[in-house]
């Protein structure tokens, strides 16, 4: 039995590789295997419909657009989130009682020398207890009855 | 998969894609939509393509399940027996069976044929496929796969041979 016979017995029986079943339709297509016609099937190119590959390209870039427009929304919110969160970080993070001015050292002397005198005065006085708060800072507090 | 590869790597699917389903549905304008739907759940389905082996089987599975939905919807336009007794409007089907070139000829026999061995007829013969991809996109084993090409490829044979009198056969 030829070789020939016996490829085209196993291309029958579904047994041939994609390799030998294209060299059988290229040999039909030469006019070899005139009995055998059911090998001009897939010798054929298939042409595309007009315009179908430009509607294609045209609703595939409408969704690409699409997509980049809501990459960019996510992207910008995504930042103004972070944003919020590093401001209220810091927000929270924030000592309450800093101090607005920051005292030098002859002004401090000069505040609880001025606290001094004031005590003098008061104990020389006869006045009702009352609470007089002689100093103030972040740090001390002085206050007499 | 960014837009760049999948322009590079799916769009030059169509012509499979498109291929496929004017085998299977025998209608170009229908064709043309499943291909146009294919395309654009290949473009949804973007970031698993990039895990997938072969893209293509990936494209022609969903192009399948298109198809099958398609034709459940339709009623059947060619049978067998309507291929060798249809007569309509003047025109006598086995005529422009005979008229028409041969592979013209073989497409409408397959398309004849019933829905398992035409689909593993049309991916094996037009579209080149390894029996592991027709399975993975048929989900038949590979047993099935090369027992429906046998009876399909003698099925399309024996009805050519009975309609075109090939000489070797005349008795």
């Amino acid at each position: 039995m030829k070789n020939s016979d016996q490829l085209i017995k196993r291309y029958y029986r579904g047994e041939t590789s994609l390799k030998e079943e294209q060299e059988l339709k290229a040999a039909w297509q030469r006019g070899e295997y005139p009995d055998d016609p059911a090998l001009a099937f897939g010798c054929e190119t298939v042409e595309l419909p007009a315009g179908l590959s430009e509607k294609l390209e045209a609703g595939l870039r409408q969704r690409q657009s699409l997509h980049h427009r809501s990459s960019w929304w996510i992207t910008a919110g995504s930042i103004a989130a972070m944003l919020v969160l590093i401001l209220t970080f810091r927000g929270l993070n924030r000592h309450p009682l800093e101090p607005s001015i920051q005292l030098t050292d002859n002004l401090k002397k000069e505040r609880f020398e001025h606290a001094l005198r004031t005590i003098g005065d008061v104990l020389q006085e006869k006045t009702p207890p009352v609470q007089k708060v002689l100093y103030e800072d972040h740090k001390l507090i002085i206050a007499i009855e | 998969m960014t837009e760049k590869e999948f322009n590079h790597i799916v769009l030059p699917l169509t012509r499979p894609i498109y291929s496929f389903a004017l085998n299977m549905t025998g209608n170009s304008a229908d064709a043309a939509d499943i291909t146009q739907d294919v395309m654009i759940k290949l473009w949804d389905s973007r970031r698993e393509l990039k895990e997938i082996k072969s893209p293509k089987a990936w494209a022609l599975a969903m192009t399948r399940n298109l198809c099958l939905d398609w034709l459940k919807k339709q009623k059947p336009v060619y049978d067998e027996q309507e291929i060798l007794r249809y007569k309509g409007q003047g025109t006598d089907l086995l005529y422009i069976l005979e008229m028409q070139d041969t592979a013209e000829a073989v497409r409408q026999i397959i398309l004849s044929l019933p829905s398992p061995q035409k689909e593993v007829m049309i991916l094996r013969e037009l579209e080149e496929l390894e029996f592991d991809e027709i399975s993975r996109i048929t989900g038949l084993g590979l047993n099935n796969i090369r027992v429906l090409l046998s009876r399909g490829r003698s099925k399309v044979k024996e009805i050519l041979v009975k309609k075109f009198q090939i000489s070797k056969y005349e008795n």
